[in-house]
């Protein structure tokens, strides 16, 4: 679909499994094969088991394997688990700076933590020191999945307030439409804070509203594979009438720029 | 170099090209991340644009406030608009809200209220009444297809309508709730029941539309974008890049659905 070359990166994605949902795609060597599929040059994924347990061997084994076989085409988030802070933190202070490692991933609602939570604030502080990317789960609130408050966008600005270095991209932009508008007001708030696309966020318009009101250099192209489809996502941007250089930024400039310090090594 | 320019004239020139008929397309009040918004025909036209010239189409204010005041509200809607369709909302005999329902259904086909959907839990009945039994006897007596959201049955209860009413064409779409996570019972019914469809609005897993094609053939996938909910441009590219041959592309983006219909 599109030219490799292109270079386009995909700023969210995942390997593994998750007993609630059946997954055709498992694995880096799936993930890699959509990725060829659809001219997806370098994706950043989390190990779905490790959002749940960062300790889980298998998951870590596969990850790294996937970090040797697809090294240059694969990066990973190392996840920070705040219900174990005190074991998680030194794991990620352990792996930051390590070839393939791309940022962190943290996931309020995953832990049953709110983002708000002072478990939180040690990977803030990591981040803004080292210059880390924080990549945060963040959805509307849900009567169906009422954990999913916890990573409401608001919850954020508490340490966005006292970490104003510290990068962070707000994972499905904050989910579908009153989780986008607050999404949209702490970018507005805070210029270090970015937007993927990732997830089932399809709302017509969705994209042009937030070129509208965050500008189009803090929106990043992410799926949510395995869960989600690539081709959601690029069929979405594509529809849209934007100039180039738009589809260039959100397809892979911006996240080039955001993750620059870490790409080139 | 291809320009992401011409990779996007090159997607909007294949939703001509495969014939694409949106089968889950609504008109009403709807919420958009710059507000509310009345979505009526031409708003839907407009947003269908020149690509995409046939819908099937249910309004939100019979599922809403008034099942029978909104299907006529619908039909009024679509009367003169060719290549719409519209969906009815329906209710149990019991309480004679539709009338006769025979009447009540030659009513809906003569304007062009091609498919039916029922809401049991949003309008408080029980499926397996004999309220709703009858309405389900007469749907499959006429081949009219029953659209079911997976938020409003449980997939007991769809398998049972499968069971007992195996000429009725039952497409089940995604509700207030993901239908990802009822994909295990969807393979389920798939591989028994020839009357079991899924609408695609929602089956966005990475490679899921393959995997079920490659599994079950493609009759069984209607491509539907749940608009204004969602963009459809998301959904149609599973299709329009998906790994099928031109036929199969066919049939997933509007050959299903008109075979339903018998269109």
């Amino acid at each position: 679909m599109t030219n490799r070359r292109y270079g386009v990166v995909d700023t969210h994605t995942h390997i593994g499994v998750h007993p609630r949902v059946y997954l055709p795609i498992k694995d880096a060597d799936g993930l890699v094969q959509r990725m060829d599929a659809l001219g997806i040059a370098i994706s950043f994924f989390t190990h779905t088991t490790l959002i749940s347990d960062y300790t889980d061997k298998l998951a870590l084994k596969e990850t790294n394997e996937a970090l040797d076989k697809y090294s240059g085409r694969l990066y990973t988030y190392v996840t920070y688990d705040a219900r174990y802070s005190e074991g998680s933190i030194r794991y990620v202070r352990s792996r930051i700076g390590k070839r393939g490692i791309i940022g962190i991933k943290i996931h309020p609602s995953f832990n049953e933590i709110s983002a708000d939570d002072e478990r939180f604030r040690p990977i803030w502080e990591l981040a803004e020191r080292k210059g880390i990317v924080i990549l945060s789960h963040s959805w509307d609130i849900s009567e169906r999945n009422p954990v999913q408050k916890l990573s409401y966008p608001s919850l954020f600005t508490k340490y966005l307030k006292e970490y104003k270095s510290a990068n962070l991209i707000l994972g499905h932009g904050g989910g579908k439409l009153e989780g986008c508008l607050a999404a949209v007001k702490i970018c507005q708030e805070f210029p270090n804070v970015y937007v993927d696309l990732s997830g089932d966020c399809y709302t017509p318009g969705r994209i042009e509203y937030l070129i509208k009101y965050i500008g189009e250099n803090r929106i990043l192209f992410g799926s949510d594979c395995n869960w989600i489809d690539q081709r959601t996502q690029i069929g979405m941007i594509l529809s849209r009438k934007f100039k180039e250089k738009t589809y260039e930024k959100i397809l892979f400039r911006n996240a080039r720029r955001l993750f620059r310090n870490v790409l080139l090594k | 170099m291809l320009r992401l320019h011409d990779l996007r004239k090159e997607f909007l020139s294949s939703l001509r090209r495969f014939d694409f008929f949106d089968a889950n397309c609504w008109v009403g009040n709807a919420d958009f991340l710059d507000g509310k918004k009345d979505i009526g025909i031409h708003e839907l036209k407009k947003y269908l644009g020149e690509d995409i010239k046939e819908a099937l189409i249910s309004n939100k204010r019979a599922v809403d406030y008034s099942p029978i005041g909104g299907n006529k509200e619908l039909a009024k809607m679509i009367k003169w608009q060719k290549g719409f369709f519209g969906t009815a909302v329906l209710l149990p005999v019991s309480t004679k809200e539709m009338g006769d329902i025979e009447e009540y259904l030659n009513w809906m086909q003569r304007n062009k209220l091609v498919a039916v959907r029922i809401f049991p839990k949003k309008h408080s009945f029980s499926i397996s009444s004999g309220g709703i039994e009858e309405v389900l006897l007469r749907l499959s007596q006429r081949n009219i297809p029953l659209i079911l959201w997976n938020t409003e049955v449980d997939m007991d209860e769809i398998e049972d309508i499968c069971i007992n009413f195996p000429n009725l064409p039952l497409i089940l779409e995604m509700g207030d709730a993901k239908i990802i996570y009822n994909m295990r019972d969807c393979y389920n019914m798939l591989e028994r029941y020839d009357n079991f469809y899924i609408g695609m609005e929602g089956l966005v897993t990475a490679y899921l539309i393959e995997d079920i094609v490659g599994r079950f053939g493609a009759k069984h996938i209607i491509f539907g974008s749940g608009f204004p909910s969602q963009d459809l441009h998301a959904l149609a590219m599973l299709i329009t890049h998906g790994e099928f041959d031109e036929g199969t592309k066919r049939l997933l983006a509007g050959g299903n659905i008109r075979r339903l219909l018998g269109l």
